[in-house]
């Protein structure tokens, strides 16, 4: 039983930079947040450059046949991943700002995301 | 592919039980997976049961154990959860079981 | 300190420059495979100039690339686990 295992709490951030639906990045990103935040390590999101557009609101990916993984992000307060950094030059490239985003987020600069990078153990891109 | 008959009409099922269909669910149903895991619904496991359907339409992904436990205690009051009571309802592990009662997709690693 | 891993040609794919915007640049990179071939465009060699920088020795010499990257550290795999343990962690992007 995994659940009695005690698993030593590593810092993890998740780093978003790529376009949802073209590709399996990301929704396999948030699988990997969500079972790693339900083994209680302390997941933090980072949403760059496409990656952006995962968190556009009012998204149906089953008009074309994809999964909408998108619903799941909504799950995520209640999995305590409380830190989601969204990179604001990003946003502004794509002309979005966070009352256009499916879910609360901090708009941060390139600057609080290096240091983001910095300061966790592990860091995975999708 | 598994199935299994109901009212004439073939469910499709994976190979563990899981309903192929989320659609395709309902109470009388959910009696049948119910039976198949030698499970008599309560009105306390129907309460799980609706509370894991609930959550997967809303957010599109079964609720891991953890999370299940958490949610439950917020929304149904802190003697229900605990895992404790919901294996008494769900003897082989509650987010297994009553995600597939609920026909619901196995959640990811779970028990 | 970071090592960053690049495995695309910035022509390919957005992560080296993705990689450039957010690293610390005190970080390290490592291009293999494709990547390396960024270091082949005038405009990613300038940007990566103030950025220590890593390519893996075979991937550069079975591009033929080799008299044309002779001015930076080829590295062979031996290193390279070397480098991953001198760092923090490795960001592969």
């Amino acid at each position: 039983m995994i659940v009695d295992e005690q698993i030593k709490m590593k810092k993890v951030a998740i780093l978003f930079r790529r376009a949802p639906h073209g590709s399996p990045h990301g929704r396999e990103a948030l699988d990997l947040a969500l079972l790693s935040a339900s083994f209680e390590q302390e997941v933090s999101l980072i949403f760059v450059d496409d990656g952006v557009l995962n968190l556009v609101k009012d998204q149906q990916p089953e008009l074309i046949g994809a999964k909408d993984y998108i619903a799941t992000f909504g799950a995520l307060p209640l999995y305590d991943v409380e830190t989601v950094l969204v990179c604001e030059e990003s946003l502004l490239e794509y002309g979005l700002d966070l009352t256009d985003l499916t879910i609360e987020a901090d708009m941060v600069s390139p600057s609080l995301i290096t240091e983001q990078l910095s300061k966790v153990d592990e860091v995975l891109v999708f | 592919m598994n199935s299994f008959e109901y009212k004439g009409e073939q469910i499709e099922t994976d190979h563990q039980g899981y309903l192929k269909q989320v659609s395709q669910w309902n109470e009388e149903i959910a009696e049948l997976i119910a039976a198949q895991e030698q499970i008599t619904l309560t009105p306390a496991h129907w309460e799980v049961i609706h509370f894991v359907r609930d959550f997967y339409l809303e957010y599109k992904t079964s609720p891991a154990i953890r999370i299940l436990v958490k949610a439950i205690g917020q929304k149904l009051g802190a003697d229900k959860g605990n895992s404790k009571y919901l294996y008494t309802l769900f003897p082989t592990g509650p987010a297994k079981q009553a995600t597939k009662v609920a026909g619901l997709p196995k959640p990811a690693k779970c028990i | 300190m970071n090592l960053h891993h690049i495995q695309t040609s910035a022509k390919q794919d957005n992560a080296l420059a993705c990689c450039i915007k957010y690293m610390d640049k005190q970080d390290s990179v490592l291009l293999s495979g494709n990547g390396v071939n960024s270091l082949l465009l005038s405009q990613w060699r300038e940007r990566l100039a103030d950025i220590r920088v890593m390519l893996l020795k075979d991937d550069v010499e079975a591009r033929g690339l080799s008299k044309r990257f002779k001015d930076y550290p080829l590295i062979d795999y031996d290193t390279f686990v070397k480098e991953s343990l001198t760092h923090d962690k490795v960001i592969t992007w």
